[in-house]
């Protein structure tokens, strides 16, 4: 059994366990032997710079690229090796916040918080309520009928954190979340996280420069695949 | 459903051009049963008109009305009309002088049904005159024999193309409208990888093709109507009541849907 960096309390049982996770892409080994436990509700940073490592944790743990070695398990799943069924339905409680993942630049503001919803096949009336709330949390509601485009850069950030945690995900995996994102909408983002963690969503965001305090976060650092 | 809906629609929407050219090549496509048939800019010589009589035996008046009427029925008969015995006694000694009035009686001529037939092949000539020739009241069935079997082609054979060149220019048109659609899908990867990893189901991926798939198919169809509409054909006409046309362009369409490409494969690609 490799050493933990941080092991949870036995009565918690782990969102997310990783066990001597090695990940390599062409001759590189991205992921050097990771093991790792976060808990339900538990707000984790993981700090790195650039080719460290981060977005491919991040992708490992939302079975978008899979270990080459070692134990995954993410909300009591094996990400990458479940059938169509169960990584859709895994794949519907995280909430996910990538720079692949851009806004739908054909859609207003509203249908794009609102698309997880959708996608889980919410009732229109329902999804609209939910959509509304939520732009209003993120002080997007007036908002909530323009086009991406013309919202400003903090703005759109605040409308994909908004679209990954409208349904309540069990798990939020977030990479590079704050990037390009002004003082005001970096408050408005850390708050939410920060609230979500404290109605029981684990949190995860990994970003070169996350230094900034966002209330009860634990801080890990990713160097050259090791996770410190 | 109706975001699978909403998203084949803005799919379309997002790539316009090649929108519309996936929409003309599957109408191409459909138009091939057609043009093998011998249709479209080339009526004239597929389907020429050939004139026919029938010569009814004396006094079957019953007989003859029920010819004239299953005749009427038929789209591909024009200028129909009887003539009585004494018109066509009439007609003859207008031709041949009224010298020939008393040797010739009424009695001498048959009552006729006169028209133009527009048949598209041999075979269909001959099985027509062969059906009527042996229907009751018919006596004989008259028609230029030698000059139909020179204008018309055997049957099955297009006039106007090879049929293997028709099929070819079919299938190549479907491929290519295959390829027009999945250009239009790939154009909105980043989306459908979205969607996803935020967990949309297989099924629902499915939907959205074959909402694609609808969609083309059914533009497809409507431009092969008004394309047929425009050639002013009663080829085309016949075609449209039976739908064939339309139901080849939906089939067609919905087929070429089979050229997107799947879950798996936009999954790899993330």
């Amino acid at each position: 059994m490799p050493p933990f960096l941080f092991t949870l309390a036995p009565e918690r049982k782990p969102v997310i366990l990783l066990e001597d996770c090695v990940v390599v892409r062409g001759h590189k080994e991205v992921l050097k032997s990771v093991s790792w436990q976060v808990g339900a509700g538990d707000l984790v940073v993981i700090n790195g710079a650039a080719g460290s490592g981060k977005s491919t944790l991040i992708k490992l743990l939302a079975g978008i690229v899979s270990a080459n070695s070692g134990r995954v398990e993410v909300l009591g799943k094996v990400p990458g090796a479940t059938s169509d069924t169960e990584r859709t339905k895994f794949r519907r409680e995280l909430g996910l916040l990538l720079p692949e993942l851009d806004l739908m630049d054909d859609a207003n503001c509203l249908e794009n918080a609102v698309l997880p919803l959708r996608i889980a096949g919410a009732s229109s009336a329902d999804w609209h309520a939910r959509g509304m709330k939520t732009l209003l949390d993120f002080e997007l509601g007036h908002l909530a009928l323009q086009r991406p485009e013309a919202l400003s850069p903090g703005e759109q950030a605040r409308l994909r954190l908004a679209r990954a945690l409208i349904h309540r995900p069990a798990l939020v995996l977030a990479d590079e979340p704050f990037a390009q994102t002004d003082a005001g909408s970096l408050q408005v983002m850390k708050a939410r996280l920060a609230l979500a963690a404290a109605e029981g969503t684990t949190v995860v965001l990994a970003g070169a420069e996350l230094r900034d305090e966002i209330a009860g976060a634990r801080h890990f650092r990713l160097s050259e695949g090791r996770l410190l | 459903m109706s975001l699978a809906l909403q998203q084949a629609w803005r799919t379309l929407r997002h790539s316009p051009l090649a929108f519309v050219l996936t929409v003309v090549l599957l109408a191409a496509a459909a138009f091939v049963p057609w043009f093998a048939r011998g249709g479209f800019g080339n009526q004239q010589e597929a389907a020429p008109e050939i004139p026919f009589e029938f010569e009814l035996a004396s006094g079957h008046v019953t007989a003859r009305d029920s010819i004239v009427n299953a005749l009427r029925k038929l789209n591909k008969i024009q200028d129909l009309v009887t003539l009585s015995p004494g018109d066509v006694r009439r007609e003859v000694l207008a031709e041949l002088g009224d010298s020939l009035a008393d040797i010739l009686s009424e009695r001498d001529f048959p009552a006729i049904v006169r028209f133009k037939l527009a048949a598209r092949n041999v075979a269909e000539l001959q099985t027509f005159a062969a059906k009527w020739s042996r229907a009751p009241g018919v006596v004989r069935v008259v028609y230029p024999e030698e000059i139909a079997l020179n204008r018309l082609p055997e049957a099955g054979a297009s006039p106007a193309m090879d049929r293997t060149k028709l099929w070819v220019i079919a299938g190549t048109s479907w491929v290519l409208a295959g390829l027009c659609l999945r250009a239009v899908f790939l154009r909105r990867r980043a989306t459908w990888r979205l969607f996803i990893w935020l967990g949309c189901s297989p099924a629902m991926m499915f939907f959205v093709r074959l909402w694609l798939g609808l969609f083309v198919s059914v533009c497809a169809a409507v431009v092969w109507c008004l394309a047929s509409f425009a050639a002013r054909s009663p080829m085309a006409i016949e075609y449209m009541e039976l739908g064939t046309g339309l139901l080849w362009a939906v089939l067609l369409g919905l087929t070429a849907s089979l050229w997107l490409v799947g879950t798996g494969r936009l999954e790899a690609e993330g």
